[in-house]
C-alpha cells in the first residue's frame, strides 16, 4: 500500500511539475541561453564492470560557431568543432576527422551554450525540479542515453548522462569570468 | 506472237501490289507491338554499349545487378519533414512503386553481435605494434574517457584489449545516415550546389527511397508513373508550401520520352507542312503534293516495318533521327517530276545505291540506335525508290516547273570551279589553322536532362553521400579471397592517400585470415606483458577469451545481415564479386591503383564509359568517312573518269571539313553526331555529283536538285530546335554541309568542248 501511495504521489509531483517545453523548463532553472562559454570541467565516467570513476578533467570554450573540448588528465586530448566538421587530437599530436561525432558533440555545444531550441533537436524534457531538469533523448540519441539530467541555477553547472548500456557520466561545470 | 499486256493493268496490279504491302506491313507493326515482341523505349544511356573489353561472366552480372539498382531507384527529398511524410504515404500506394525503408538497425545489436568474437576483431587504427605498457593505458584511458566513449565501454567486458571497440568505433562511423521516425534526415550546405540560393545555407533535409517493382516495365507505364508522382508532388507542394527534390533514372528517362515525343511530333509536323508547301509552290499541282504524301508515308511504312522486324526494342530518339528521311525521300520523286523520263532510271538507282551504302556504314557502328537508323533509313528510302520508279513508269502528269533563275550562277560556278575550289581549299585551311576543329566526347551530349532535374539529382546523391565516390568491383574467386583482396586494397589506400575513406564490405566483416593475424598478435600482446599497467589502472584482468571467428554465415544472418546483401552483387562457383566505394582520389593515385590491382579490381564510371565509347566511335566514324569517300571515288571513276573521282574527292573533304569547322565554332566543340551527320553529307553529295555529272547544268537536274536541297534543309534545319544536343549537332553540320554542297557541287560538271 505504501509503494502504492507512493508512486501515486511521484505521479502527482511529475504531472504537476512537468513543463511542456524546453523553454519553460529553462526559465524555471533561469537558464540563459549564453552566446559564448568557457570554463573548466570535472568528468567523472562510471563504466559498468569497473569498480572505481574514471576521472579526467580539462577546459572547454563554446560559442555559435565551434566548439573546443580539452582533456588535460589523464590524458591530454582535444576534440574541435568548427564549420568544417570535428576534430580529435589525440596525446601524441594525431589529428582525425571524427565523422560520427555528429550526435555528441552538437549535443554538448547546446548544453554548455543552454540553447533550448537547439537542445530541443536532441531531447525532450521529461521533468523539472527547482534545481535539476530531467530530459530523455530522441532519436537516434535514444540508442545511447537513456536519460540526461541538467542541474543549476542561471547557468548548468552539473551534467548527467545515463547511457542505455549502464554507464552514467557526470560532468561538472565551473565558467570563467568573460573578459 | 507476244502478247502486250495493257498497260491500265500493270498500273493498276502494281497500285494493289502497294497497297496490299501497304496493309501487310501495318498489320506486322501492329501485330509486333500488340504481342509485346516490340517495345519502344527511352533509355538513351543504354544504348551506348560498355567499352569492349572480354568480361567474365560474373562481372557482366555484378555490373547488370548495379545498373538495375540504380536504374530502378527514385528518391525524394524537401525539407519539410511532414510533406516528405505526405509524399510516402501516397507512393506507398503505387503498386508499381516499393518503399525501401532505411535499414533498422539498433546500435545495441551491432555491439552485442560483434561482441561475440572478442579478439578476432581490430580496427586498423589500433595501435597493435605499441608494446610499451604505459602507451597503452593512456590509450585505453583516452578512449574510455572521451565524450563519446559508448562503445569502447560497452566492449570493455568483452574485450579489455579494446581492439573490439576500435573496430565498433571504425564501424559505426562508415556511411551511417541518420534517420528520425523512420526518414532520413540529414543537414546539408546547399550554398554552393548547382540550382540553389546561393545565399541559402545549412538546411536538414528529410529523405527517402523508392524502387520501381518492376525494371525495364513498359516505357509508357513508367512516362505514366513519373507523371502520376509529378502531380502528387506537385499537390504536396502546394499543401505544405515546401518543394520537393524528385530524382531517379525513370524521370530521366520519361523527360526523354517526352522530349523526343514532343521533337517527333512537333519537327515532323512543321517539316512536313513546310516541305508539302514547298512542293506545292513549285508544282502548283495537287496530285503532286498526293503522290508527295505517298512517297512519304509508304517509306515510313517500310523502314518501320524493317525497323520492327529487325529489334526488339526501337529507340525513340532514333526515331527523331529518322524523321530525316522524309527530306531525302521525296528527292527520288523531285528527280522523276523534274526529269524527262527513262533517262533518268540509271541515276536513279545508282544514286540509292550510294546513299543506302552511305546509310549502310551506320550499321557497322556498335550502337543500337544508329543500327536502328540505318534500317529505317535503308528500307524506307528504298520504299520512295520503288514508288518514284512506279510513277516513272505509269503516272502521267503535265506540269509546268518554274526555272530557276540562278542557273546562269552556276554556269560561273562550274567555268572558274578552279579558282572557287582553290579559294575553298585556301579559306578553309586557313580557319583549320586559326581554329582548329575541337571534340568533346561527353556523354552530356546524349540527352538534354532539365536543369531542374540535374539538380535535383545531385542533391539526392549528396544527400545519401554519394556524391564524389569511385564505386569499384573486386573480383575473387571465393567470398573469403574477394575480402582479402577488398583488404588489400583498403591497405593500399591507406597508405597512398590516408585522409581517403574506403566503405567496403571488408570493414564489417574481416576476412578469416585478417581475424587469425588479429588474434595472433593480441595473445602475443596479452600474452608479453604489455598490458599489465591497464590491468593496474583499471582493476581488471585483461585476457583474450578463446579463438572465435566472425564467418560470412554468422555475418549473413546478422543485423548487418544487409550489408552483404549491398556489397555482394554477383557470387557464383567460380567468383565473388563485391562492390564497394572510396572518397574521391587524385587521378595519379587512381590510375595507380587500378594498375596495381588490375587483375581483381574494375573501376565502375558509366559516365567515363559512355564517353570514351563516344570518342572511341567518333574516330571510328572519322574512318569509315574517309573509306566511305574513296569507295566513292572509285565508283566515279568507273563509272566516268579518274579526273571526276579526283574532283568528287576533293569537293566532298572541302564540304564534310568546312562543315565540321564551322559546327565546331558554333558549337565550340563537335561530338560524334557531327560526325556522323557528315556520312548523309556524304550519302546526298554522292546523290548530287551523280545527277550534275550525267545530266549537266540542265533546268531538269537544277530544278530536281535545288527542291532537294530546299526539302533537306527544311528538315534538317529543324533539328537545330532539338533540345537534345545530339540531334542539335547532327541538324547543324547537316545544314551547313547540304548548302555548301550546293555551291559547289556544280564544279563536278564536264565542260562542253
Amino acid at each position: 500500500m505504501r509503494s502504492v501511495l507512493m508512486l501515486l504521489v511521484c505521479v502527482m509531483s511529475l504531472a504537476v511539475n512537468a513543463k511542456d517545453t524546453m523553454t519553460e523548463a529553462f526559465e524555471t532553472l533561469s537558464l540563459v541561453k549564453q552566446t559564448e562559454v568557457f570554463g573548466e570541467f570535472e568528468q567523472r565516467k562510471k563504466i559498468k564492470i569497473l569498480k572505481n570513476s574514471l576521472v579526467s578533467k580539462g577546459v572547454f570554450n563554446a560559442n555559435n560557431t565551434g566548439f573546443v573540448w580539452q582533456q588535460v588528465s589523464p590524458v591530454a586530448s582535444i576534440i574541435r568543432m568548427d564549420d568544417s566538421g570535428v576534430y580529435s587530437e589525440d596525446h601524441l599530436g594525431t589529428t582525425s576527422k571524427m565523422n560520427n561525432a555528429d550526435m555528441y558533440i552538437p549535443l554538448l555545444q547546446a548544453l554548455l551554450l543552454q540553447d533550448p531550441k537547439l537542445l530541443s533537436n536532441y531531447l525532450s524534457v521529461n521533468n523539472v525540479d527547482s534545481d535539476c531538469m530531467g530530459l530523455t533523448a530522441k532519436a537516434p540519441l535514444d540508442q545511447v542515453f537513456s536519460e540526461v539530467r541538467l542541474c543549476g541555477q542561471g547557468t548548468i553547472s552539473k551534467l548527467v548522462l545515463r547511457e542505455t548500456a549502464g554507464h552514467v557520466t557526470e560532468i561538472n561545470l565551473s565558467y570563467g569570468q568573460a573578459n | 506472237m507476244v502478247k502486250q499486256t495493257n498497260p491500265n493493268v500493270l498500273r493498276y496490279g502494281y497500285a494493289l501490289a502497294f497497297v496490299l504491302l501497304a496493309f501487310a506491313c501495318i498489320t506486322t507493326i501492329g501485330v509486333r507491338f500488340q504481342q509485346g515482341l516490340t517495345q519502344f523505349s527511352s533509355d538513351i544511356l543504354a544504348v551506348v554499349p560498355s567499352a569492349a573489353q572480354l568480361e567474365s561472366p560474373s562481372l557482366k552480372d555484378a555490373k547488370n545487378t548495379i545498373q538495375q539498382r540504380s536504374s530502378s531507384q527514385l528518391v525524394f527529398s524537401s525539407n519539410n519533414k511532414l510533406a516528405i511524410e505526405a509524399l510516402t504515404n501516397a507512393l506507398k500506394f503505387k503498386s508499381t512503386l516499393t518503399y525501401i525503408a532505411p535499414p533498422d538497425i539498433a546500435l545495441d545489436e551491432v555491439v552485442d553481435f560483434y561482441s561475440r568474437y572478442p579478439g578476432s576483431l581490430m580496427a586498423s587504427n589500433y595501435p597493435s605494434q605499441v608494446s610499451e605498457p604505459r602507451e597503452l593505458l593512456n590509450y585505453t584511458l583516452a578512449e574510455l574517457t572521451k565524450p563519446d566513449s559508448t562503445l569502447s565501454a560497452s566492449s570493455l567486458e568483452n574485450d579489455p584489449t579494446l581492439a573490439l571497440a576500435s573496430f565498433l568505433n571504425t564501424v559505426s562511423q562508415i556511411g551511417g545516415l541518420q534517420q528520425e521516425d523512420g526518414i532520413y534526415k540529414k543537414a546539408l550546405n546547399t550554398k554552393h550546389m548547382l540550382g540553389f540560393n546561393q545565399e541559402q545555407t545549412q538546411s536538414t533535409f528529410y529523405f527517402v527511397r523508392f524502387m520501381l517493382s518492376e525494371n525495364g516495365a513498359d516505357f509508357s507505364q513508367s512516362i505514366q508513373l513519373t507523371e502520376d508522382i509529378k502531380e502528387i508532388i506537385k499537390k504536396i507542394e502546394s499543401d505544405f508550401n515546401s518543394a520537393i527534390y524528385y530524382s531517379g533514372f525513370a524521370f530521366h528517362g520519361s523527360e526523354n520520352a517526352q522530349q523526343a515525343e514532343y521533337e517527333i511530333s512537333t519537327f515532323g509536323l512543321i517539316s512536313l507542312f513546310s516541305v508539302t508547301l514547298l512542293v506545292f509552290v513549285f508544282f502548283r499541282n495537287l496530285t503532286v503534293v498526293g503522290l508527295m504524301f505517298v512517297t512519304i508515308f509508304n517509306a515510313c511504312l517500310w523502314g518501320m516495318t524493317a525497323l520492327v522486324m529487325a529489334f526488339d526494342t526501337v529507340e525513340l530518339i532514333g526515331l527523331v533521327f529518322s524523321i530525316t528521311l522524309i527530306g531525302v525521300a521525296i528527292d527520288y520523286l523531285f528527280h522523276v517530276l523534274c526529269a524527262e523520263k527513262v533517262s533518268i532510271t540509271t541515276s536513279l538507282v545508282l544514286g540509292f545505291i550510294t546513299t543506302a551504302a552511305g546509310y549502310a556504314l551506320y550499321s557497322f557502328s556498335p550502337m543500337a540506335l544508329l543500327q536502328q537508323v540505318a534500317v529505317f533509313m535503308i528500307f524506307g528510302l528504298l520504299g520512295a525508290l520503288m514508288f518514284a520508279l512506279y510513277c516513272q513508269k505509269f503516272i502521267v502528269l503535265n506540269i509546268t516547273m518554274p526555272r530557276i533563275i540562278w542557273a546562269d550562277s552556276f554556269e560561273l560556278i562550274n567555268r572558274y570551279k578552279a579558282k572557287i575550289l582553290g579559294l575553298a581549299v585556301f579559306l578553309v585551311a586557313v580557319g583549320l589553322m586559326l581554329k582548329p576543329i575541337i571534340h568533346q566526347d561527353d556523354v552530356t551530349v546524349l540527352s538534354g536532362t532539365s536543369d531542374e532535374l540535374k539538380r535535383n539529382e545531385s542533391l539526392n546523391l549528396a544527400l545519401f553521400g554519394q556524391s564524389d565516390k569511385h564505386h569499384f568491383l573486386v573480383v575473387g574467386s571465393s567470398m573469403q579471397d574477394a575480402l582479402e583482396k577488398q583488404e588489400a586494397i583498403n591497405a593500399w589506400v591507406k597508405t597512398h592517400a590516408e585522409t581517403v575513406k574506403v566503405q567496403s564490405l571488408a570493414n564489417y566483416l574481416p576476412s578469416l585470415s585478417s581475424q587469425q593475424a588479429t588474434y595472433s598478435t593480441l595473445t602475443n600482446k596479452v600474452a608479453s606483458g604489455h598490458y599489465s599497467d591497464v590491468s593496474n589502472a583499471l582493476g581488471i584482468n585483461v585476457s583474450l577469451q578463446n579463438y572465435s571467428p566472425l564467418t560470412v554465415s554468422e555475418f549473413e544472418s546478422s543485423p548487418l545481415a544487409q550489408l552483404s546483401e549491398v556489397h555482394k552483387v554477383a557470387q557464383n562457383e567460380a567468383a565473388t564479386v563485391l562492390w564497394f566505394n572510396s572518397d574521391m582520389l587524385p587521378k595519379q593515385t587512381l590510375q595507380q591503383l587500378t594498375e596495381t590491382h588490375s587483375s581483381f579490381l574494375y573501376l565502375l564510371d558509366k559516365r567515363q564509359e559512355i564517353s570514351d565509347a563516344l570518342g572511341h566511335y567518333r574516330t571510328t566514324v572519322m574512318g569509315l568517312m574517309v573509306l566511305s569517300a574513296l569507295v566513292a571515288m572509285i565508283v566515279m571513276a568507273l563509272r566516268f573518269d579518274f579526273a571526276t573521282a579526283l574532283l568528287s574527292g576533293l569537293i566532298i573533304c572541302v564540304v564534310t571539313v568546312c562543315a565540321l569547322l564551322l559546327s565546331s565554332w558554333l558549337q565550340s566543340a563537335v561530338n560524334l553526331f557531327n560526325y556522323l551527320a557528315t556520312i548523309l553529307i556524304l550519302a546526298l553529295a554522292i546523290d548530287y555529283l551523280i545527277f550534275y555529272r550525267s545530266k549537266g547544268l540542265c533546268q531538269s537536274n537544277l530544278q530536281a536538285i535545288s527542291l532537294s536541297l530546299c526539302s533537306s534543309c527544311l528538315v534538317f534545319g529543324i533539328l537545330i530546335f532539338s533540345k537534345t544536343p545530339a540531334v542539335f549537332s547532327f541538324g547543324l553540320t547537316l545544314v551547313i554541309g547540304l548548302v555548301s554542297l550546293y555551291f559547289l557541287a556544280p564544279c563536278i560538271v564536264k565542260e562542253r568542248k
